[in-house]
């Protein structure tokens, strides 16, 4: 059974000689097997993961995205340059993923199907972003230490 | 067989050469990122024995395969042949 969900990202990462705040949007194909639960990304399309459950394969996704961008990090010669391959890499749409999508979000409209208690987005209003924004150093909270918010909770495209 | 079984990255690496003719593979702190057709995929893990390009050893999961193949553009016809179990 396929899933139709949005992700949020709300975190903050260092870079060579700044800190950047990292928002983004996308949509997610949740994939119940067996033995797993996947995660394939739409946008960003280059990414799968997988969980013993839904909240498992979260948390790895979640973490996979923050290596990401640190290795972008690494490798970016500038601020900009990171801003660019950041915004490339979510916006990059898997076309065979998203058609799954679509077709998923048909099903669970038919059949009103509800994935556990996730909320609810409008997946024809609902539109996938991101911003990358540099933070000055007096902008910085202890609270940048972590990436996690409850703003982040995955929800189901409806 | 599920998304979980798993190829061993020398199979993925003769995949790529037979099937993604021009590809680029480097391996940064956390993942393989492979660049094909004016595409990219950064997040090929290590795999569960570490970074293991060298041995071909290191093992990465069919759905994760599957979904490279899929970003860039890959004949999937082409990688079956490689990899037989992409049909799961």
């Amino acid at each position: 059974m396929n899933y139709p969900l949005f992700f949020t990202y709300n975190g903050s990462i260092i870079g060579q000689g700044y800190v950047a705040e990292v928002s983004a949007r996308g949509r997610l194909l949740a994939s119940i097997e067996k033995d797993a639960t996947w995660l394939y990304g739409v946008n960003p399309g280059a990414i799968a993961v997988e969980g013993e459950n839904l909240e498992a394969a979260h948390v790895q996704f979640r973490e996979t995205l923050k290596e990401t961008f640190v290795d972008f990090a690494a490798e970016a010669s500038s601020f900009e340059a990171f801003k660019e391959r950041i915004e490339g890499f979510v916006n990059a749409v898997n076309a065979d993923t998203e058609m799954e999508w679509q077709e998923a979000v048909a099903v669970v409209r038919a059949a009103k199907l509800a994935m556990m208690q996730l909320e609810k987005l409008d997946a024809d209003s609902t539109h996938v972003c991101v911003t990358v924004v540099k933070k000055d150093l007096e902008e910085l909270t202890p609270k940048d230490n972590f990436a996690a918010t409850t703003d982040d909770a995955l929800k189901q495209a409806a | 067989m599920s998304s979980s079984g798993v190829v061993e990255i020398g199979t993925i690496i003769e995949m790529l050469d037979e099937c993604a003719r021009g590809y680029t593979l480097r391996t940064t702190d956390h993942h393989h990122c492979i660049r094909f057709n004016g595409r990219e995929f950064p997040t090929l893990p290590l795999g569960a024995h570490g970074k293991g390009r060298r041995s071909g050893r290191s093992e990465i999961k069919l759905g994760q395969v599957r979904q490279m193949i899929r970003q860039l553009g890959i004949n999937m016809d082409c990688a079956k042949q490689h990899i037989p179990r992409l049909d799961y």
